[in-house]
């Protein structure tokens, strides 16, 4: 988890919520170690800037040039902001 | 600056490293072709290719490690290849090529910056550049070499495009000393990346919408269900269509080199041994060669075009539910040819405790070597009505496959507790296969099924001849007198003196398998199977059939031949009408009904075994899966012969 201020974290909404075609950054995750470290060694990484292609089972999102297909059990863990920020 | 200089006394071993799907086995195969062959890393189950490549002068064994995002992770994949590299166990390296995908370079940068910290010559070898241009993208190499200290050069796998030039690399590795970012500081790693972009690579990339729209499709709820279906369905009509007639070929062939070499040898102990031991044991495991090759061609096909990534979301699903992730949809599929081919098809499952799972589970499902004995015994239990008959095949099917995703339950509750990994998969993007990549990759499978022919399933099959043939058995009286018979009759009638010494050499082999060690443990083992319903002979013909499903209905009809009460039966006939010691049917319905789950739930198959063993790389889990198996196959058909006895 990552410590942020209140303003921030009422901005952020879990990867569910976003809309197809909405651009978002990766706030927080609530996954354990491996996940973490698998997604991102696949790029979604905290801080990462993504794509929503496709919401539902499986959810795509392409981060950069990398399209990543996703379970529910991982997207309702991951709590993005709106928006597309440099990383 | 600094240049390696070639050195004659390095082993000139190159590894190949890289991020998964980048195009790291199709440039291994452009280098190697057919000169390449797999081998398992020392100390685990991880397989990698080697292979050799010659460029004017000099000759190269490339090695195609596993493909990983990075070397910090702790996945044995990582480990393999921190191990390679390291030199533990396998030569070091003298350079090694990380192959980057050139419309990723940012994600692919980072196990290239992992590498440039350790003190080994590198080539960046960047693929797929033609899409980076189609989409947009120009890449100045040279630049980007200078930027990173070390040879970058833009190859295309599928055309050999640059291969000439990767080697000339290779010639005069470099290694520059250039300021890197920490391994273990992302941000600073993923800053450093940026920066050698924007210095070498021009435009943006652009990402089209056809993707977007096949991906809906192909991952919808029922439409993807429905092309999962009949992409499915043709590749398994494929196989069983295409692979009939090689699959007689191989038969025949086999059957006349056993005429060839036995009449080579004296008759005798080593004539028997090699044609009916060796010929005939390993004609029975390489006659399903050409459905392992159609079926890793068609799969290889398959994941080149980027689809099987897709199918995995589709049937994750269900099999979630189970405790199993959606790759294992392949395995399972597989299955219904052979569980030998779908084990190994459990590689593409990649949390090794999914595929142990997934290959303990695997033999449940209704292989083709069953099929003859589903068609005696519901011939058997449904003589008469040929619907009901087809939905007891059908509901054998079912068995099986219901059997798998329970068994597949339990395994998580219990040895291996705990739910899949839930689905995370990078969605390769859409492309052409590749049909000399899905030969060579066949070819690769091949080998290593007959290698594996070769060597265990060849030694199995000799002690099982070894069991069936000693200890040898003099003639009965009735064999004697049989001869006797049918050597007076030839002077009068020699189509009937022929059928009589069939029947005498018949009955000769039957009198051998029964006092053969054989017969003696069916005899032995008669009183397990005797509460299913089983006599001595129905246990020799299930005790040998651990050997192989298919060889049951010919032990019967071997131990059958005898009984002739009916003159101008046919084999299944026979073994319809045979009859016990005590002279009741051999196989009353309830023992037919009983010997029909028994063999639809039991893992009788030894290569099947050893092929768990080996991609398991533990005989514990082949013994657990043996056990298992045949205890709850013995409980199924008790419960089954209870039953069916009470109601008739």
């Amino acid at each position: 988890m990552t410590l942020t201020s209140p303003t921030i974290e009422a901005e952020c909404i879990p990867l569910t919520q976003l809309e197809e075609r909405e651009r978002a950054v990766v706030h927080v995750t609530d996954l354990n170690d491996d996940e973490r470290e698998a997604l991102s060694a696949m790029g979604l990484h905290e801080d990462a800037s993504f794509e929503l292609c496709q919401q539902g089972q499986p959810c795509i999102i392409q981060v950069e040039a990398t399209r990543l297909g996703l379970s529910s059990e991982i997207t309702s863990r991951i709590m993005v902001r709106r928006g597309s920020v440099c990383n | 600056m600094a240049q390696v200089e070639p050195n004659s006394n390095l082993n000139n071993s190159v590894l190949l490293l890289g991020n998964p799907n980048v195009g790291k086995t199709t440039l291994f195969n452009r280098l190697c072709g057919l000169r390449s062959a797999t081998a398992n890393f020392p100390g685990s189950t991880v397989e990698a290719r080697r292979g050799t490549s010659s460029s004017a002068d000099t000759k190269r064994t490339f090695t195609d490690l596993p493909g990983i995002y990075s070397l910090l992770a702790k996945d044995e994949l990582s480990s393999v290849c921190r191990q390679a590299l390291d030199g533990i166990e396998c030569d070091s390296p003298e350079a090694v090529v990380v192959v980057a995908d050139a419309t990723n370079l940012r994600r692919n940068l980072i196990i290239v910056n992992e590498l440039l910290h350790r003190d080994i010559p590198c080539v960046l070898a960047l693929s797929m550049v033609d899409i980076a241009q189609k989409s947009g993208l120009t890449i100045d190499t040279k630049k980007f070499g200078e930027k990173l200290g070390c040879h970058v050069v833009a190859v295309h796998p599928r055309t050999g495009k640059g291969l000439a030039a990767l080697h000339e690399a290779l010639d005069k590795p470099k290694r520059d000393a250039k300021p890197l970012p920490s391994i273990n500081n992302k941000k600073a790693v993923l800053a450093w990346a940026d920066e050698l972009i924007a210095s070498s690579v021009g435009g943006e990339l652009a990402i089209g919408t056809f993707t977007d729209r096949v991906d809906k499709a192909f991952t919808h709820p029922i439409l993807g269900l429905i092309v999962f279906a009949v992409i499915m369905t043709v590749l398994f009509w494929t196989i069983f269509t295409l692979a009939a007639f090689p699959m007689d070929i191989v038969d025949v062939l086999f059957g006349h080199v056993g005429t060839f070499v036995g009449g080579l040898l004296p008759a005798g102990d080593l004539h028997d041994m090699v044609v009916d031991g060796v010929i005939g044991g390993i004609a029975g495991t390489v006659v399903f060669l050409p459905q392992i090759c159609i079926l890793f061609f068609l799969i290889s096909l398959l994941e080149d075009t980027g689809y099987l990534a897709r199918a995995a979301f589709v049937m994750d699903r269900m099999l979630r539910k189970f405790g199993l992730p959606g790759q294992s949809f392949v395995p399972f599929l597989s299955a219904h040819a052979c569980a030998i081919p779908a084990i190994m098809a459990a590689r593409i499952v990649p949390d090794r405790r999914d595929r142990i799972a997934t290959i303990l589970v695997a033999p449940f499902f209704s292989c083709s070597a069953r099929l003859p004995v589903y068609v005696l015994l519901v011939g058997i239990l449904f003589i008469d009505s040929p619907f009901l008959a087809g939905l007891a095949f059908f509901a054998c099917y079912i068995l099986g496959a219901l059997a798998a995703l329970f068994t597949a339950l339990l395994v998580r509750k219990t040895v291996m507790p705990g739910t899949s990994r839930p689905m995370m998969l990078e969605l390769p993007t859409y492309k052409m296969p590749s049909l000399r990549t899905a030969f060579l990759n066949t070819v690769d499978r091949a080998w290593v099924f007959l290698k594996n022919a070769g060597t265990v399933i060849l030694a199995i099959v000799i002690i099982l001849w070894w069991l069936s043939a000693y200890p040898k058995i003099q003639p009965s009286q009735n064999v004697t007198a049989l001869r006797q018979e049918a050597t007076i009759v030839a002077e009068t009638n020699l189509d009937a003196s022929g059928r009589l010494f069939v029947e005498a050499d018949s009955l000769e082999y039957t009198e051998q398998l029964a006092g053969s060690f054989a017969g003696q443990l069916g005899k032995f083992f008669q009183p397990v199977f005797g509460p299913l319903g089983y006599d001595w002979k129905l246990t020799v013909g299930v005790m040998t059939s651990f050997a192989a499903r298919e060889v049951f209905v010919s032990t019967l009809a071997v131990l059958t031949a005898g009984d002739d009460d009916v003159e101008n039966e046919g084999v299944i006939e026979k073994i319809e009408h045979a009859k016990t010691d005590a002279g009741k049917p051999m196989l009353s319905l309830p023992t037919a009904a009983s010997l029909l789950v028994f063999f639809v739930l039991a893992m009788q198959c030894l290569p099947t075994i050893a092929v768990t063993k080996r991609e398991t790389g533990s005989w514990s889990w082949a013994l657990l899966q043996l056990g298992y198996m045949t205890v709850l196959a013995w409980v199924s058909s008790f419960i089954t012969f209870t039953i069916v006895s009470a109601i008739l």
